[in-house]
């Protein structure tokens, strides 16, 4: 059987191939990995931002170890430009 | 018990995770109430988020895209989450954090949270249950919030001075901060961009802003030279303020009984009130409504007198089409908080087209003064404090969209109550405008009406229980009961309804449906 899956979440979508990947000696063969968007184009993410900023997955807030993760990332990234 | 029964008593600060619970498509179906909160609070003038959770928001959003999409670069991640900050913040004000904030070192952020809340008068809507736990009088649930709010009982305000403030908080807030800033506390340059604002609006050439509508009459009079002895014919159907300034200066209020429809000075019975002593006539706008100003001027031009109109009720009427200072010698106006144009605390103004007696008013208000330490007149200490006029600044910007929401609310009122053989209604006349100042409706057993009222929930007023002619402070004048029996009767049949812009079609129902079940019972 052939089973083709639309993955919109690319972190998601690294999960799904990484659980199929442990499956490979039990014959599941990933045969084509599509990647539809590699590069976002400013003018599709200001048509789409809703429908890509409510996709996203969070950890419930009240996670302290979370917050601070989100923190680091965000100002290190900021601070590298 | 936090809310008793009320929603609209508390505002309510917006906690983080329900930001994120909104904002999540997993999380909006794992947390549903929040979704409904959310919803609910959107169309409801009273939600806040705190400055605190905008950037908690931000990195948090950031991050999780950042792990959805890693191939988003930075700008992109920042287009997507500033789009939904700008969102959320079309439906709720920002709460800043006070300058009193009591820092709980377990938890910055939550002491940061209720912090702002308690200075909004709000409680937090959060998921958190260590917050919950910890602060039960301070928080609330998305689940107790929407059972709370489906309660049918509203508790309603007369005049909901705290939910206009918070309609213009942040505006406020600016207003006063420049003020704070400047720390011209008197005579600041607020005071000037009010009068210019109010020229602007009644289109009037002078208006001088005082200390009350009390000083503002006060003043006017003292400009026109009334002194002991003086006569000055004026309604009894008013409130103190305009007789007793007639008193202080020494000299005789007169009164001339009312319209039974209008409620203001029947300006077919002034002319009999005319004496040689006769100085002034103080017209009184009630409720908002000018007074027959061409019939009372035209009196006024035949005797010599002078004509104030008192508007302490009526800022922003008109009368064929202009604003009543263009109908008087000297109108004045009040800004106690519960006026249509209130501020926070005493106010007035003054305003006139009259070169003489502007320059005039100006020195009485400060004492007379027509350079520093240099006195014309024996005057007052009654200037408006900066602090006010910035307030007012804020609150005639928007006077215009006020006015109109309470003749919708009189209209509705009006609507509903009609035909009620046991009400009598206000009666406008055509050529005339009113700011509702009161919607005050006359009824037999009133009384028991407003008991009745009160126990549903619902204030109301009476505007004035006992006229002037009548008051112990005015029996050196020698009326008695019977003198102006129009006034009389009114005083034991009028009675205010909640007036105000923010009441809901809701509330208005609510009253009507009151009122007219008391009356079915009572008046029978």
């Amino acid at each position: 059987m052939q089973l083709i899956v639309n993955i919109k979440d690319e972190n998601l979508a690294r999960k799904i191939i990484k659980l199929l990947n442990i499956f490979q000696d039990e014959g599941i063969e990933i045969i084509k990995k599509e990647e539809s968007r590699k590069e976002w184009s400013d003018e599709y993410v200001q048509e789409h931002w809703r429908e890509i900023g409510m996709n996203t997955h969070s950890a419930d807030i009240d996670d302290d170890e979370y917050l601070y993760e989100a923190a680091w990332e965000y100002y290190s990234e900021k601070h590298s430009d | 018990m936090k809310l008793l029964g009320s929603i609209t008593v508390k505002n309510i600060l917006i906690d983080l995770n329900i930001l994120l619970d909104y904002y999540e498509n997993a999380r909006r179906k794992k947390y549903p109430d929040s979704i409904e909160a959310f919803d609910y609070l959107k169309y409801h003038n009273f939600a806040f988020v705190s400055s605190s959770s905008i950037d908690n928001f931000e990195f948090i959003k950031y991050a999780t895209l950042s792990k959805a999409y890693p191939s988003l670069n930075r700008k992109q991640k920042l287009t997507i989450v500033h789009n939904f900050i700008k969102e959320f913040l079309t439906f709720f004000k920002i709460a800043k954090t006070p300058s009193y904030l009591e820092i709980d070192y377990d938890d910055i952020e939550d002491s940061q949270l209720i912090a702002s809340a308690k200075a909004i008068d709000a409680l937090v809507l959060t998921r958190d249950e260590k917050m919950l736990n910890k602060y039960p009088d301070m928080t609330i649930s998305p689940k107790e919030f929407l059972k709370t709010s489906k309660k049918k009982k509203p508790k309603i305000d007369f005049a909901n001075l705290k939910k206009q403030h918070f309609r213009y908080y942040p505006e406020i807030e600016k207003s006063t901060d420049t003020v704070y800033n400047h720390s011209r506390f008197i005579m600041g340059p607020e005071i000037q961009e009010l009068e210019e604002n109010l020229c602007s609006f009644t289109k009037a050439k002078y208006a001088i802003a005082c200390s009350s509508g009390t000083d503002a009459l006060l003043l006017a009079m003292m400009a026109l030279d009334i002194k002991p002895d003086d006569e000055v014919i004026t309604t009894p159907f008013t409130f103190i303020a305009t007789a007793e300034t007639i008193a202080l200066l020494g000299a005789k209020p007169v009164f001339v009984d009312i319209d039974e429809k209008t409620y203001n000075i029947d300006a077919s019975k002034i002319e009999k009130a005319v004496t040689p002593k006769t100085k002034a006539i103080i017209s009184v706008s009630l409720y908002g409504q000018p007074s027959d100003l061409d019939e009372i001027n035209a009196i006024a031009k035949k005797y010599n007198l002078f004509h104030i109109i008192d508007g302490a009720q009526s800022f922003g009427a008109t009368y064929k089409g202009q604003a009543e200072v263009h109908h008087c010698d000297i109108y004045t106006t009040s800004f106690f908080p519960a006026k249509p144009l209130g501020c926070y605390g005493d106010g007035g103004a003054i305003l006139t087209n009259s070169d003489e007696l502007a320059q005039k008013i100006r020195m009485l208000r400060v004492h007379g003064q027509n350079k520093r330490y240099s006195h014309k007149y024996i005057g007052l200490g009654a200037r408006l404090d900066t602090i006010q006029a910035a307030i007012l600044n804020v609150k005639l910007n928007h006077y215009k969209e006020d006015f109109a929401k309470r003749n919708e609310v009189a209209k509705r009122y009006s609507e509903l109550l009609r035909n009620k053989k046991d009400i009598i209604l206000p009666t406008i006349k055509l050529d005339r405008t009113t700011p509702w100042a009161q919607y005050s409706i006359r009824i037999k057993n009133r009384d028991e009406v407003q008991t009745k009222l009160k126990d549903a929930g619902i204030p109301t007023a009476v505007h004035y229980p006992k006229p002037l002619h009548l008051q112990e402070c005015f029996a050196y004048l020698g009326n008695k009961e019977g003198d102006f029996p129009v006034a009389e009767k009114i005083s034991q049949e009028i009675m205010s309804l909640p007036m105000n812009p923010d009441l809901s079609e809701e509330e208005i129902e609510y009253i009507i449906f009151k009122i007219k079940e008391f009356i079915i019972n009572i008046i029978k």
